[in-house]
């Protein structure tokens, strides 16, 4: 589904990664682990397509292309999603609204007929279950006043209602409590299916004790240092990533 | 510091005054002699002037404004667009800066008064003492032109406890087929205490010559505990130059809550004194304007926090295109003994176009030491984050740029509390947007 390879990129002529090779394939989930500034979010962005990240050398292949030219809204119609570290907060603009519009763009270009507001509010409700996401929330501003685990849910639930075939999830476990932190899991693993992979970036071993992975690899200064199973989570919990960098 | 145009407007605007005053005998002759003499020695600013720095009045000064004849009216068809849908309002209509009482609703209620100026002043009604308490002729050249030449508008009093529920509305239409006409009116309107009313008032054209010039001088009594929403909707046609004057007083306890929405006219300015003169009176003045082509929109807002324990924000939200250009100067004043004071501000300006122009001239000044006070202005581009966001949901980049161009228009529209009227203004949002968005 997914193949990267020698992937460089920089962001205001910074080099962050340098090199990053990566395979993820349909009904997979891989966890991205690292230190600060090893460069995920970079990947996480660069996936998405976010334009301050220059692609200066090799390739993004998703489903046989190559996407480095595509503009992020195709890449989203496409069936990649980016769930934000940072969900952006945007005054003035109804959350429905939004949301609604982001599904009819992605019909479109499937060639599928668009869903009306009455339609959409029976899809918008049977997904906002699976985050326990409150009803009100719809009706707010996009993210506008959310708290952080509102904020995270509310990524979810998107994803939720845009059903894509690759998720991203940027340190979607940071700022949030224990039981948000179930909840957020529980959402992302009854989207699972056979023919859609999920890469999880986080910097902490606890969210892969409700999302379990695959794979995990340790990204450290714009490269994958170091690939395993979901037991090596555990072993850099213990360890640290010290063993491996000094390696 | 006066314009020198070519055109003597000194000389004209005495002979009309002289006229003036001859067909209108009234109590108010005294008021209006003191607004007329101001307007002698003073004239119209030039840019040498601090508040008209960013505004021209010499396109104004050059034409040789009249009275509108007050013969016009029209029909009840034709003031039907200018209503709003889905909403019962007591619905008071002036035509040329004259009330027509045919086209409005007559209220029969314990509750609330509403006269027309022009009434109180054939009756020589004694509350015409209040007028140009709280909009005073000297605060600039278009209070001063309007006090001494304005023929109508309403006296409105809530009493004591009522609360008034359908909102009422104040069509102010200028069908003037005449040139160089000056629709000059005026309000006072008084909520006793604990009352509340919501009000609304808009500006239209109807087949009127280019060029008019509206002056409109609105005040606000909001007594102890009383809610007063006020709000403006300006849709005047392209040409046509409009002024205001909304003060206020807000006592212990008040509320006011302003809204001020421009869609039409060349040249808008809006000049605002608010002052919190009770503990724990709350104001709230907020604003939304689109500029096109050339249009101009000045705001030049004074929230005074005369006593402590008082809150206020201003809100205000533009989007430029073209040449167009805005001016926001929004001062607070907190007074040295006012503590526990909490003001903020916001004013932010999106601009769509390279020529298009903003001037954000916030000014706090505080004396007292126990306040909490921010401010934030901008002026700029539409958020480069809120953009990705959008896209990476499948959003094309145009259409994300129309939705949070329209969310940035609609943010402050949220505070209007009347339903129908805000789903108006998000109509009238769309619709001047859509000409720039396409």
């Amino acid at each position: 589904m997914l193949k990267i390879e020698n992937l460089h990129a920089a962001v205001e002529g910074k080099t962050i990664l340098k090199g990053l090779n990566l395979t993820v394939n349909a009904g997979e989930v891989h966890a991205i682990m690292g230190p600060n500034g090893a460069g995920k979010s970079t990947l996480a962005n660069v996936i998405a397509g976010h334009d301050n990240y220059e692609v200066t050398d090799g390739a993004i292949y998703y489903e046989g292309n190559d996407i480095i030219e595509m503009a992020p809204e195709n890449r989203a119609r496409n069936g990649i999603f980016l769930a934000f570290q940072y969900p952006v907060e945007i005054p003035g603009l109804n959350n429905t609204y939004f949301l609604r519009a982001a599904l009819n763009e992605k019909k479109k270009f499937l060639g599928e007929p668009e869903v009306d507001a009455a339609d959409f509010l029976v899809i918008a409700r049977e997904k906002m279950k699976l985050v326990e996401m409150k009803k009100e929330l719809l009706r707010r501003p996009v993210n506008s006043g959310f708290s952080g685990g509102e904020k995270k849910r509310n990524e979810i639930f998107q994803m939720a209602v845009l059903e894509p075939k690759l998720a991203v999830l940027d340190e979607t476990d940071s700022g949030l409590d224990i039981d948000a932190l179930r909840i957020v899991s529980k959402g992302v693993n009854a989207l699972k299916r056979p023919d859609n992979a999920t890469i999880v970036v986080t910097h902490y071993q606890r969210l892969l004790d409700y999302i379990v992975p695959d794979f995990v690899h340790v990204l450290y200064d714009g490269k994958i240092i170091h690939s395993g199973g979901k037991e090596l989570a555990l072993e850099l919990e213990e360890k640290g990533y010290d063993w491996l960098i000094n390696k | 510091m006066a314009i020198q145009s070519k055109f003597d407007y000194k000389t004209h605007y005495n002979t009309v005054f002289q006229r003036f005053i001859k067909e209108n005998h009234c109590p108010l002759l005294d008021f209006r002699k003191r607004a007329f003499e101001h307007f002698e020695q003073h004239g119209f600013p030039n840019k040498r002037v601090e508040d008209w720095r960013f505004t021209s009045c010499y396109e104004i000064a050059e034409k040789p404004f009249l009275c509108p004849k007050d013969s016009t009216t029209l029909t009840k068809k034709e003031i039907e667009p200018f209503l709003f849908e889905n909403i019962d309002t007591i619905q008071l209509v002036l035509i040329n800066g004259h009330y027509r009482p045919e086209l409005s609703t007559q209220i029969d209620e314990q509750n609330i008064s509403i006269s027309s100026i022009s009434k109180l002043c054939e009756a020589h009604d004694t509350r015409l003492e209040k007028i140009g308490t709280l909009v005073s002729a000297e605060e600039n050249v278009f209070a001063a032109l309007n006090a001494s030449f304005f023929r109508d508008g309403f006296f409105i009093e809530v009493k004591q406890n009522a609360k008034i529920d359908k909102p009422i509305h104040i069509i102010n239409i200028d069908a003037d087929k005449d040139e160089n006409s000056h629709n000059a009116v005026r309000h006072f309107i008084s909520v006793a205490k604990n009352a509340e009313l919501k009000i609304v008032e808009s500006y239209h054209s109807h087949n009127s010559a280019p060029d008019a010039l509206i002056n409109v001088a609105c005040e606000l009594e909001v007594a102890d505990g009383a809610n007063v929403e006020y709000i403006s909707i300006q849709q005047a046609d392209e040409t046509h130059h409009c002024f205001t004057n909304i003060n206020a007083n807000v006592a212990e306890n008040g509320q006011l809550i302003t809204n001020l929405l421009d869609f039409g006219s060349k040249l808008v300015r809006h000049t605002q004194n608010i002052v919190l003169d009770g503990a724990n009176a709350h104001a709230k003045s907020c604003g939304t304007y689109i500029g096109h082509q050339r249009r101009q929109i000045d705001h030049y807002l004074y929230m005074d926090h005369a006593v402590g324990e008082c809150s206020s924000e201003q809100l205000f939200r533009g989007v430029l295109t073209d040449k167009a250009k805005a001016v926001f100067r929004g001062r607070v004043v907190v007074r040295p003994d006012s503590q526990n004071t909490d003001a903020s501000q916001s004013s932010k300006a999106l601009l769509l176009s390279d020529d298009a122009q903003s001037h954000n001239l916030p000014q706090l000044e505080i004396y007292a030491d126990d306040v909490r006070c921010s401010h934030g202005a901008t002026v700029g581009e539409l958020d480069k984050s809120s953009l990705f966001y959008l896209q990476s949901r499948g959003i094309s980049e145009e259409r994300a740029k129309q939705i949070l161009t329209v969310a940035f228009a609609e943010e402050v529209v949220d505070h209007i509390t009347i339903e129908p009227v805000r789903q108006k203004v998000y109509a009238l949002i769309d619709q001047n947007l859509s000409k720039d968005l396409s």
